[in-house]
């Protein structure tokens, strides 16, 4: 099965087969999952630079009480726009790239199963990216709602909304699209053999992922779309003086929410589910068990969300429910971190880059969880809600969570993209600046938040000043330390090591079995598996 | 785990089914259960099971609810 099927073993980047377009046309026409996957991937860390400067703003600002740099509604634009960057341009998308990627090199497929679609899914992003962006630059500005675009703020302000509404329409087509794509993909266009129960965790991840976007992107297009048909065109939805209810919204959009918190931190696990088994040299513990628990978490995750909306006002029964429900969430969530754990336990650990993020991931996702369990308490929440102390839980998941796992994703897998090893003393240092900086930056955050600072106001009181400059100092490392990372993803792509076909001595699965950099095509006839070849 | 010999022990019930869900909510079982559940179990009773399960676990958490706020 040693890949004598696969020719051309040359540059990713084209030249073994001259039928394809040259130049920028090759990019828009592509139907190959590699180049789709390498597009999304770029996509992804441009929006994460734009979102990134972004929030650098809002801490410049937040650097001293008072106002010194930007005006209060351009601040609002600028955390609302951050917000929805970040989480549909930036995390969503990454996700996404190394699915189209990995998907089909894990399962032996030659590609994904609707490829032209899948062109499509990737070109719908930019228009979004850029109608998100330019709605700065429009009379009112962008949004200043806030990511969650609460009504009545949504229904009053300027164009900027609706052209945040469009985009979100437009992603929200995007990701349903990719992930059909995904979970066709997976289910059938496995290599024979392949059983569901010995398919690589990603793709475990990925096929729960799909189906929870499937079933929750549509309703937060109708969600947005009932704000616009509240902001044009007369119905009152979400207009209380029209006789509708804002706190409607608030339920569609959450019942959204929640799961999408799940839909980008699975994906995460996959990655992390890979990359820890393979510098432990050890098989995952409890594969079994970790695929039932996402099945499980995915499913608990559609009926927790209004724990969001502790304070908004629900009778003592439904915070009882929603708090209850949500306490209990986090049981399949620690068997994962346990797993991870017991997969290491007694394993011979070697500390590449990847593992380092994965071990990152690990410790600070796991401070992430137990702030939640923080704020799962309806009596605490009271107290906490729209303070800071929320905006750290929330960035320990999504950055340490999501992010770092992504970081551990590119690291893991650029040897097979590029054919070259990374720079390894340059990754580690990449992996401690972000670290570091990530903890100087967010975990002040939780003492401001305790001491009632509230979030999404561009000022503060005195008491409050040392802990935002100490953040802003780490936001500003943190944010700097990315570019170490663009560095050396450009670096390996020009030069550097050649890397073997599989390049991490513990690595397992069908991925590895590919030349390095992966041909242009691959599995162009499905590989055999053998019973050892099994699950990553 | 020859898939002809699956395919013929595809034979298990919904208790079983069950207990796959609930021990995968405790998170951690036997490889030889898990055995068992491979040959003997369809993907769709799992799915089945599972939907179950969450519905009688929001069912469970809404009694003890009303038992707690109605004291």
């Amino acid at each position: 099965m040693e890949a004598t099927h696969v020719h051309g073993a040359g540059h990713a980047h084209g030249g073994d087969h001259a039928h394809h377009p040259k130049g920028i046309m090759r990019w828009i026409t592509t139907t190959n999952h590699k180049d789709i996957g390498t597009m999304y991937l770029w996509f992804s860390f441009t929006m994460f630079l734009v979102g990134g400067v972004m929030a650098l703003i809002l801490r410049a600002e937040l650097f001293q009480p008072g106002l010194q740099f930007v005006e209060p509604e351009f601040f609002n634009q600028m955390i609302t726009l951050h917000g929805l960057i970040m989480v549909f341009g930036a995390i969503m998308p990454a996700f996404v790239g190394f699915a189209n990627w990995m998907i089909p090199l894990m399962i032996g497929a030659p590609d994904m199963a609707f490829a032209r679609m899948n062109n499509w899914s990737f070109w719908l992003l930019p228009p979004a990216g850029i109608l998100l962006t330019a709605s700065m630059f429009v009379p009112g500005g962008a949004a200043g709602t806030g990511w969650t675009l609460y009504p009545p703020l949504s229904i009053q302000m300027g164009i900027g909304m609706d052209m945040a509404i469009f985009a979100i329409h437009i992603l929200g087509m995007s990701s349903i699209m990719g992930s059909i794509n995904i979970v066709t993909t997976i289910l059938n266009l496995r290599a024979p053999g392949m059983t569901l129960m010995r398919m690589p965790m990603f793709c475990w991840t990925w096929l729960i992922t799909g189906y929870l976007l499937i079933a929750v992107m549509p309703v937060l297009a109708g969600a947005v779309t009932m704000l616009l048909t509240d902001r044009h065109f007369g119905t009152s939805f979400f207009n209380a003086a029209g006789g509708g209810d804002p706190v409607l919204f608030q339920h569609i959009f959450w019942f959204f929410g929640h799961p999408e918190v799940y839909i980008i931190a699975l994906p995460a696990f996959g990655v992390v589910s890979h990359v820890i088994p393979a510098f432990a040299r050890k098989p995952l513990f409890g594969y079994t068990s970790m695929v039932y628990a996402i099945a499980a978490i995915a499913l608990i995750s559609f009926i927790v969300w209004a724990h969001h909306m502790y304070v908004v006002g629900m009778p003592v029964a439904g915070q009882l429910y929603f708090m209850y429900a949500t306490i209990l969430i986090a049981v399949p969530t620690g068997v994962k971190v346990f797993n991870w754990v017991a997969t290491m336990w007694r394993g011979s650990l070697t500390f590449e880059t990847p593992m380092l993020f994965a071990l990152g991931f690990l410790f600070l996702f796991t401070i992430g969880g137990f702030t939640g369990l923080v704020l799962s308490n309806t009596a605490v929440d009271v107290q906490l809600q729209d303070t800071y102390y929320v905006v750290a839980h929330f960035h320990y998941v999504m950055v340490a969570g999501a992010l770092f796992s992504a970081f551990a994703a590119v690291y893991y897998w650029l040897p097979k993209w590029t054919g070259h090893m990374y720079d390894e003393t340059l990754g580690k240092w990449h992996f401690w600046l972000s670290f570091i900086f990530f903890n100087i930056a967010f975990f002040p955050q939780h003492f401001l938040g305790l001491a009632g600072m509230p979030r999404r106001i561009p000022d503060y009181a005195l008491q409050f000043t040392d802990f935002n400059q100490v953040s802003t100092i780490g936001a500003f490392g943190f944010g700097l330390s990315q570019l170490l990372f663009l560095y050396i993803v450009l670096k390996t792509i020009r030069s550097g090591e050649k890397a073997a076909a599989k390049p991490w001595e513990g690595a397992t699965g069908l991925e590895w079995t590919v030349p390095s950099p992966a041909p242009y095509h691959t599995f162009e006839e499905p590989p055999v598996l053998t019973e050892a070849k099994g699950h990553a | 785990m020859n898939g002809g010999v699956m395919m013929a022990e595809r034979k298990a019930g919904l208790l079983q089914a069950l207990r796959t869900v609930l021990s995968a909510l405790f998170g951690v079982r036997r490889r030889s259960t898990h055995d068992e559940d491979v040959a003997g179990l369809r993907p769709i009773q799992v799915i089945i099971a599972g939907v179950i399960v969450v519905a009688a676990f929001v069912l469970a958490i809404i009694a003890f609810v009303q038992f707690v706020a109605t004291r």
